[in-house]
């Protein structure tokens, strides 16, 4: 009788851990669903300071990022080894360094290793991601950014 | 505090349990959070957030959270096989060895994550599994041994507790009721034990990083070894007052 409790026990443990496994390889992890490059297309409060505004102004946005490393970035490049490639409208660049969290949920930014900032990465798919934020400017409550998947990363640099 | 099972048990025995193991799970708690973004000493968490990647579509990390919220199961599970198939033969060991378990878990999470850990998405993963587990075996030794009056690793309940007996003591029947009383310290003891041992890892970890978890360690290693020494002290206690009985015998 125990031995018959004790099989069915291994079995079931050795069932669950194959199922979750098999799973885990089989589905998309999001460490490689981010790697690609990813134009910002739209920033949304959480609460809506005016009616109707519930969009972001650029002026704004500059300053609720103002002391933020993603000040100005408009086109996210998310690189295999760890590195973000973040660029302006105007063309300026800034290199970072990228990981995720927790169940790849905490996107973390880190400035040669010293400062580091966390975004929620709240969705991700093939084509769009959103990203949520917490800021104390003017908009209080989360700020919510939106990203498209950009294909022809070289051709789009050039043309901004 | 660990040797003795159920209903044998003083309320003393239950805080020093509770306090003591509450202190090491609020910093678990909170170090995984700082660093890996992820409660480890509860659960509750972790189905709601199940529920919401679900929803969301989020396969691969529906199964991460599924695993686990397995391991925090499995850890209960180790703990109370072990402790219902030693307990006859040696209390002392049924009850430790989980905590010995723990320990190895902890131990493991913060020299990982002290000399080796690249930050990698399955790193984490990984370490908060082994928190997981480790939070699972605790609870699980606490709750079987104190016959389910103490859980330390989350407080959900315990502050269900702690609302119910504030309600209760707006009567005096019930403020002067000894149960009553006694179920208010343990439950006080674990509370302030967790916060704690939150606020302590929180201000550690900023000097000492992953080495928190070796104080972990050391906190639950002080369960065992405060009863293996209370052991050997009633050992020795047995042996002189024999000895001191058998003396009085012959000069009788």
């Amino acid at each position: 009788m125990k031995n018959k409790v004790l099989y069915i026990y291994t079995a079931i443990v050795i069932a669950c851990t194959f199922l979750v496994s098999l799973a885990i390889h089989k589905t998309k992890n999001p460490t490689e669903g981010i790697v690609g490059t990813w134009k910002e297309v739209e920033w949304r409060y959480e609460k809506i300071p005016h009616k109707n505004t519930p969009v972001l102004i650029e002026e704004n946005k500059k300053q609720i990022t103002e002391d933020l490393m993603i000040h100005k970035a408009e086109l996210w490049q998310f690189l295999p080894n760890g590195e973000i490639k973040l660029t302006s409208g105007k063309g300026g660049t800034k290199l970072l360094n990228w990981t995720l969290k927790g169940r790849g949920h905490v996107l973390k930014l880190t400035e040669k290793n010293v400062n580091n900032e966390h975004y929620n990465l709240y969705y991700i798919g093939n084509n769009t991601m959103e990203l949520h934020f917490r800021t104390d400017l003017q908009a209080k409550g989360i700020v919510k950014l939106t990203f498209k998947r950009i294909n022809n990363t070289t051709k789009y640099a050039q043309e901004i | 505090m660990l040797r003795k099972f159920n209903n044998s048990r003083t309320v003393k025995d239950n805080m020093q349990l509770g306090a003591l193991t509450a202190f090491s799970a609020g910093m678990v708690n909170v170090v995984s959070v700082i660093i890996f973004f992820a409660f480890t000493s509860n659960v509750t968490g972790h189905y709601a957030i199940l529920a919401e990647e679900m929803a969301k579509g989020n396969w691969n990390q529906v199964f991460v959270v599924l695993t686990w919220i397995f391991l925090f199961f499995i850890g209960n599970f180790v703990s109370n096989l072990i402790i219902i198939n030693f307990n006859e033969k040696n209390s002392y060991i049924a009850h430790s060895t989980p905590l010995i378990l723990e320990i190895l878990c902890l131990f493991a999470v913060g020299t990982y994550g002290a000399f080796y850990y690249t930050e990698t998405l399955w790193e984490t993963e990984i370490m908060v599994g082994f928190m997981l587990f480790a939070m699972g075996l605790q609870n699980g030794l606490t709750a079987s041994i104190s016959n389910f009056s103490v859980k330390t690793t989350h407080l959900t309940g315990l502050t269900t507790d702690l609302g119910i007996l504030a309600s209760l003591y707006t009567q005096k029947k019930y403020r002067t009721n000894k149960v009553l009383i006694a179920k208010r310290k343990i439950l006080l003891s674990i509370v302030v034990a967790y916060l704690l041992g939150g606020v302590f890892a929180g201000m550690v970890y900023l000097k000492i990083q992953f080495f928190v978890f070796y104080v972990a360690c050391l906190v639950i290693g002080v369960i065992i070894g405060y009863e293996y020494y209370k052991l050997k002290i009633n050992k020795l206690m047995r042996y002189k007052r024999h000895n001191f009985s058998r003396m009085k015998r012959r000069v009788a």
